[in-house]
């Protein structure tokens, strides 16, 4: 006597997934896992070079030469505490596959552009401008000193995020944005409201719009065949 | 009436939660195969997706009808399979894969514009056994259908976080990972839930 054959259970997923899903992990998939910490180490020390190459083609820290030592000293330190705390709230946790929550994205995408531009502006009563410019050296600086980080970022940043590809693509472009305000505020005195708004804040709120882009497209979920 | 409403959320916090095992000690497996699969281990994904298919799978169905949900499933294993040389070592695997398939799905929803709840003909928080008998499986079927009839009431976004924790047992913060907020925020989601829940009871 054969007992009957239980009828297959309605909540369980067919068996043939799991065999097709078998073979294709047997196939390959993805490449295998590689020690990322050291290309993450060589993409940040190039960042850097790069960096402080179109720091130095630009003329380096001497233009800004017409401002206070003391001055100029506290701008950088606020500028790198930024561009540091961006970047510890914009990179997943240690220990997580999943970018940070929607809201600290959305607060790093906004806040980089206003703390840039207020930190500047915030100096502006403590000594005169030497000379008054429109803004368009300093954004070029910002632009070609940002994708460097930008790219170190996007390779920190895991290249995956189903959830809100935008929202992680913005944050990383204000990062990025963070680490170019540390140069051109080494290299540029000036903190004339008009100027940093030209100069400074408008640079950094179309790197996190292209960075918003280029998120939705770079770490969206693919379909795949 | 909050006798009513006692009948439809005290299963979902116990028997119901579809929670067939212990959350805590089914992660620790699936997280050490993922991190054996991504360093190389192809054998390892049979364990990944053995601890995670019935979950993920009934996670979808609830929203989808069965040939979606099998589609939705393989589709979430491709893209981890695809995505394995960045898995971070000890990471957790579950949020990770919730947050895939949740994504396939509500994709997959917008591009076919198509009414998600009208769609869930095979839902069910989980399977009563067959062994009960027909009077006390009747009440049990009874009760899956207003719990289910409440929970699409829901706004998403409550109803995501409310199924998360109560239903898939995950904790707060693992749920805050999946939906992308934080865990206060999952919390006061569920909380707000559970009262709409009693509201309409």
């Amino acid at each position: 006597m054969t007992t009957p054959r239980p009828p297959p259970d309605p909540f369980s997923p067919p068996d043939a997934i799991r065999l097709r899903l078998l073979q294709a992990a047997r196939a390959g998939g993805g490449p295998a896992r590689s020690d990322r910490t050291l290309r993450l180490v060589g993409l940040v020390a190039f960042a850097a070079l790069a960096m402080l190459t179109a720091l130095a083609a630009a003329g380096g820290p001497a233009h800004a030469e017409g401002r206070p030592a003391v001055v100029g000293s506290w701008v950088l330190a606020g500028s790198l505490a930024l561009a540091l705390a961006a970047t510890w709230f914009t990179l997943p946790p240690r220990r997580s596959m999943l970018a940070p929550p929607r809201g600290q994205l959305l607060a790093v995408a906004f806040a980089v552009p206003v703390l840039v531009g207020a930190w500047l502006m915030f100096w502006h009563s403590a000594y005169e401008d030497p000379f008054v410019r429109v803004g368009w050296k300093c954004m070029e600086l910002t632009a070609a000193t940002a994708p460097w980080p930008f790219l170190a970022l996007v390779y920190a940043s895991r290249r995956l995020e189903p959830r809100h590809p935008g929202h992680v693509g913005a944050a990383l472009g204000s990062t990025a944005g963070a680490w170019a305000a540390l140069m051109v505020n080494s290299w540029c005195p000036l903190s004339d409201p008009a100027h940093v708004l030209v100069g400074h804040v408008a640079p950094v709120v179309i790197l996190s719009a292209l960075g918003a882009v280029f998120g939705a497209w770079r770490f969206r979920l693919k379909r795949v065949r | 009436m909050h006798a009513a409403m006692e009948q439809v959320t005290a299963p979902m916090d116990a028997s119901f939660t579809g929670l067939d095992v212990d959350v805590a000690a089914d992660r620790a497996p699936a997280d050490a195969a993922m991190d054996r699969f991504a360093d190389g281990d192809a054998a390892a994904f049979d364990l990944v997706y053995q601890t995670l298919s019935p979950r993920l799978y009934r996670f979808i169905l609830r929203r989808a009808s069965a040939a979606e949900a099998q589609d939705v499933l393989q589709q979430t294993f491709l893209r981890m399979l695809e995505a394995r040389d960045t898995f971070v070592r000890g990471a957790r695997v579950l949020p990770w894969a919730y947050t895939i398939a949740l994504r396939i799905f509500v994709d997959r929803v917008r591009r076919d514009a198509r009414e998600v709840l009208g769609l869930e003909e095979t839902f069910s928080f989980d399977v009563p056994s067959e062994d009960l008998p027909p009077d006390e499986l009747y009440v049990v079927r009874e009760r899956e259908a207003l719990a289910r009839e409440r929970l699409k009431t829901l706004p998403p976004k409550l109803r995501e976080s409310f199924e998360l924790v109560k239903i898939e047992g995950l904790s707060n913060a693992q749920a805050g990972e999946i939906l992308g907020i934080t865990a206060d925020n999952v919390k006061v989601r569920v909380h707000r839930a559970r009262e709409l829940l009693k509201l309409e009871s």
